[in-house]
């Protein structure tokens, strides 16, 4: 039966020790979870998953995959890349936000119960923002299919809101759901991409608050600074090289170099994105050793990506291992801030000033 | 920036001119290899076929064969005692050699076929000048181990040679000098491969890796070859050192057309060959861009892998080829680079 092979593949993605907590939060074993002995094979361990919730549910249940489905992914959430939106409002509208998960899920299936007739919807809600999983079918007789499922992750009282694997035939449809559910008037891709979604909220949510502004968000400036004496700082060395015959001539340079960098990237550690991008449009740099491009007007078109599991911590890295030169271009900086990762360079002229005005 | 000495004129003295001409018992050794002040870039070399000659008609050319799949680049010594005439009793060697391996249980057990037949036969179209060797291509055939079904083509090796450098090596008649081998399979049939080669022909062949610096060479000398049809964009992939942690890769791509442009400002259009000044002006012009936009110094990041319009290589040695018309070009730049990887060991 289908069913059965759906469970196993959303089974089969998780590890075998997040299967019990995981079946716990699902509920839909009941008692039988206990019957289960995990030391099993993950292959038995799941056919007893599936025998178990057949004989709880013979006939089946409308909610049962998508809550499992939506659990999976709630702990690997960074298998996928996601992408970030914006919702926008007019000045003066009401607000019209929800928190309670139920109540969402109501709004939702009434707003895309318009548009589709076989749907299969599920909201939770983790760690303070709600997780929503949207499967539609493409016909009207089959049933909604695993790999075309829709994942949203929802901050309440934000206009946030974080999305893998949405299908182009289906975009326009939900994006405009979450409009009239949430009561804004637009919603606007803000090329912010990565696989962490905890990051991603950081940078969209945070946005004023990142770099050095963090200390102040956390809690760790000292709000009455004179009303205690200045404890005496034991100087640390980062190099632990005790022989006093050695002497370290750029100690001055290198503090420098690290002040600078805690001042623009803060002291706590950075949102993770995996990849920034760069499309330059300017003119052609290199002129001394190409002397033959002088006479170039038209912009040179290129790109320029910077991968790595923590990009934003590597650059600061780049300048703490000298490779690259500080104080750092903003673009590349203040990246914690811009709440994007895909940008375009151009040169400053009349023409495209109202390209960026637009942009901005 | 000196021309080749021609052979006549071999000196001994440790002149400053580049790639003086030197046959390989009167190389320094020293563990140094001398970089190359200028390479070849188009043109025939000294052996330039006759006008009367007959070439070998373009449709027995097979080179479309090798377009478009990604070959695993080996450097190959010379083989002592290859005859072309014995190509049918070389097949018969190696395909008894591999069913010994496999009944010896070393052939590897997780491929569903049995390595069946191999097959020696002459790969027209890769000799470049008529001083070079004909190219050899092995085919190693495998039916599926159920018996039933058709033997497919499981590992396909190329042995050529294509316009061999005028001062490389100068070996008595019993050897032929192939020095590059590429190759596509599986990595088990392609090790039994090479042990057998090194075996009957008693040469030496290793995998062929690039440097960064062998790898700038080749995007600043095939930056500037936009063929009409399907230009890729070129693209340079830098790694970055381990000690920053988080980041791992730079890429920098480059429209096609800007980059000719680039290529044809700093290029004279006169002169054949390529010189050090020309590549060095094409990369470091590039990273002087980066570094005006980034204040990032790519120069002390190691690159990786190299995308033009005509083929990708990467550090590795793997290779893949995008146009056929120069297929020749890419692999002249690669047979020069062999052997001089051979004659610095």
């Amino acid at each position: 039966m289908m069913e059965r092979e759906i469970f196993r593949k959303i089974l089969g993605r998780l590890r075998k020790d997040e299967l019990r907590p995981v079946l716990q939060e699902w509920g839909h074993l009941g008692k039988r979870l206990h019957e289960i002995d995990f030391s099993h094979s993950k292959h038995s361990v799941h056919s007893y998953v599936v025998k178990g919730f057949m004989k709880n549910y013979p006939n089946g249940h409308p909610d049962a995959v998508g809550k499992l489905d939506l659990l999976c992914l709630q702990k690997h959430s960074a298998k996928r890349t996601w992408a970030v939106y914006h919702l926008k409002k007019e000045q003066d509208s009401p607000p019209n936000d929800v928190a309670d998960p139920k109540e969402f899920e109501q709004r939702l299936r009434r707003e895309l119960g318009v548009d589709f007739k076989k749907m299969e919807l599920c909201v939770l809600q983790h760690e303070k923002a709600l997780w929503v999983r949207i499967c539609i079918s493409k016909g009207s007789k089959t049933k909604p299919m695993l790999k075309n499922a829709t994942y949203c992750v929802h901050f309440p009282h934000t206009p946030v809101l974080i999305v893998t694997n949405m299908k182009a035939a289906t975009a326009e449809s939900i994006k405009q759901a979450f409009v009239n559910v949430l009561g804004y008037c637009d919603i606007q891709d803000i090329r912010l991409t990565g696989r962490c979604v905890k990051s991603l909220a950081q940078l969209s949510l945070n946005k004023y608050s990142q770099g050095s502004f963090s200390q102040y968000r956390l809690n760790q400036v000292d709000l009455q600074p004179l009303s205690h004496g200045k404890k005496r700082k034991r100087t640390e060395s980062e190099e632990s090289i005790t022989d006093p015959r050695i002497v370290f001539v750029n100690q001055k340079e290198k503090k420098q170099r690290l002040e600078i960098l805690n001042d623009t990237f803060g002291p706590n550690p950075q949102p993770t994105l995996e990849k920034i991008e760069y499309k330059l449009e300017t003119k052609f740099h290199g002129n001394h050793y190409a002397p033959g491009m002088r006479n170039q007007t038209g912009p040179f078109h290129c790109r320029v990506k910077f991968e790595g599991t923590s990009v934003i911590e590597g650059i600061k890295n780049l300048g703490k291992t000298e490779l690259a030169v500080v104080p750092l271009p903003d673009h590349l900086a203040k990246v914690h801030s811009l709440a994007k990762n895909h940008f375009v360079l151009q040169d400053k002229s009349k023409a495209n000033k109202s390209v960026q005005d637009s942009q901005t | 920036m000196a021309e080749c000495t021609p052979l006549s004129q071999i000196t001994n003295t440790t002149s400053s001119t580049g790639r003086g001409g030197r046959s390989w018992t009167q190389r320094q050794h020293t563990p140094y290899t001398r970089t190359p002040r200028s390479r070849r870039l188009t043109g025939q070399g000294k052996t330039v076929p006759l006008a009367r000659t007959p070439q070998a008609p373009r449709t027995l050319s097979r080179i479309k064969e090798l377009v478009n799949k990604t070959w695993r680049l080996y450097k190959v010594t010379p083989l002592y005692k290859f005859d072309l005439g014995s190509l049918r009793k070389y097949s018969r060697l190696l395909s008894a050699h591999l069913d010994a391996e496999y009944r010896k249980g070393i052939a590897v057990g997780v491929e569903s076929e049995v390595a069946d037949s191999a097959r020696f036969s002459l790969f027209k179209g890769l000799k470049g000048a008529s001083g070079d060797s004909d190219a050899i291509e092995i085919t190693v055939k495998a039916k599926p181990k159920s018996g039933q079904g058709e033997s497919k083509v499981v590992l396909s090796a190329i042995l050529c040679s294509v316009q061999l450098p005028d001062d490389a090596f100068l070996f008595p008649e019993s050897f032929t000098f192939l020095p590059v081998m590429m190759v596509k399979g599986g990595v088990g049939l392609t090790k039994q491969i090479v042990s057998w080669l090194e075996h009957q022909f008693d040469c030496h062949i290793t995998h062929m890796s690039f440097s960064p610096y062998d790898l700038s060479w080749m995007v600043a000398m095939w930056g500037g070859c936009v063929p009409e049809t399907n230009s890729k964009p070129v693209e340079m992939m830098y790694t970055v050192p381990k000690e920053v942690e988080g980041l791992s890769r730079i890429t920098m791509t480059i429209d096609a057309k800007v980059c000719k442009e680039l290529w044809d400002s700093i290029r004279d259009p006169t002169n054949n060959r390529f010189t050090e000044e020309e590549e060095a002006a094409f990369i470091k012009s590039l990273e002087s861009h980066f570094f005006y936009h980034f204040k990032v110094k790519l120069t002390a990041m190691y690159l990786n892998r190299v995308v033009t319009s005509i083929a990708v290589v990467d550090s590795s040695g793997r290779i893949k080829f995008y146009s056929d018309d120069h297929v020749h070009r890419v692999l002249r730049h690669i047979t020069e680079v062999a052997v001089e990887q051979i004659q610095q060991k």
